[in-house]
């Protein structure tokens, strides 16, 4: 932990509460926290930190551009953290892990970075087109069967792919807790 | 807290550094700072750490960091 914590931003009971929280929502859903604690609390401080300069979880290890827009792929829980869990056992920052490093059958190391680079159309470029709110799509893959009659749109979490068929996504994904701004329209 | 367990790691080496919160930054000092940084590492991932203008190690990774520094 850093010296910050007890003396500057954020205080250690802050971290902690947030802590146990994360880790409670995690293990609902199958997710795991790093088993490092204080490694785990030190990201953690990481976003709050974040959460006071820009407003939101900015992931605690890549460069927040400050635009929620434009990091919205970046808040934690990331569009990359199920890809990277499942294919390196952690995420980017080594917040959230896989079975077989809880159970100590796999290490926490250093992975590539997964977000396209800047400049790279980025997702939430996209999210900004088909996201809430805005029109359907109109036109369907050819290879697909014309779904245009569906009765309510589907929306898609970016974060861990829940779907759903409703006039609006849910305020927070019931899977990853991901919120509304978070969902795209599939259809 | 990569960063900071690569400076740590400096720390506890006796290693002299210098080094740049980039996160930290006014906007214009940023910009700067990123493409000084992405000369080094494309990625431009954190933490970036140059070694004596030489070398560079993108992402903390102790053993290439231990290796690099001899």
């Amino acid at each position: 932990m850093s010296d910050s914590v007890g003396k500057g931003e954020v205080s250690r009971e802050e971290v902690e509460r947030l802590f146990t929280r994360l880790d409670q929502e995690a293990e609902s859903a199958g997710y795991h926290l790093n088993p490092d604690r204080d490694f785990t609390l030190g990201l953690i401080e990481g976003m709050m930190v974040n959460e006071r300069r820009y407003g939101y979880w900015a992931c605690p290890c890549r460069l927040a551009s400050g635009v929620k827009k434009e990091d919205l792929d970046i808040i934690c829980p990331c569009d990359y953290r199920d890809q990277d869990v499942a294919e390196y056992g952690t995420c980017y920052c080594g917040l959230y892990v896989s079975q077989d490093v809880v159970d100590g059958k796999r290490k926490v190391t250093r992975i590539p970075e997964r977000r396209p680079p800047e400049g790279m159309a980025a997702p939430a470029d996209r999210m900004a087109d088909q996201g809430a709110g805005s029109a359907p799509a109109t036109t369907a893959q050819p290879s697909l069967p014309d779904l245009s009659g569906l009765k309510y749109p589907l929306w898609r979490c970016r974060v861990c792919g829940y779907l759903c068929a409703r006039g609006q996504p849910p305020e927070v994904c019931p899977i990853c807790r991901a919120k509304k701004d978070r969902f795209e329209r599939l259809l | 807290m990569w960063c900071r367990m690569a400076k740590n790691l400096l720390k506890d080496l006796g290693v002299g550094y210098e080094f740049i919160d980039v996160d930290t930054l006014p906007t214009e000092e940023k910009d700067a700072v990123k493409k000084e940084i992405k000369k080094w590492n494309p990625d431009g991932s954190y933490p970036t750490m140059v070694i004596d203008e030489k070398e560079c190690v993108s992402g903390f990774d102790e053993a290439e960091i231990r290796e690099k520094i001899k």
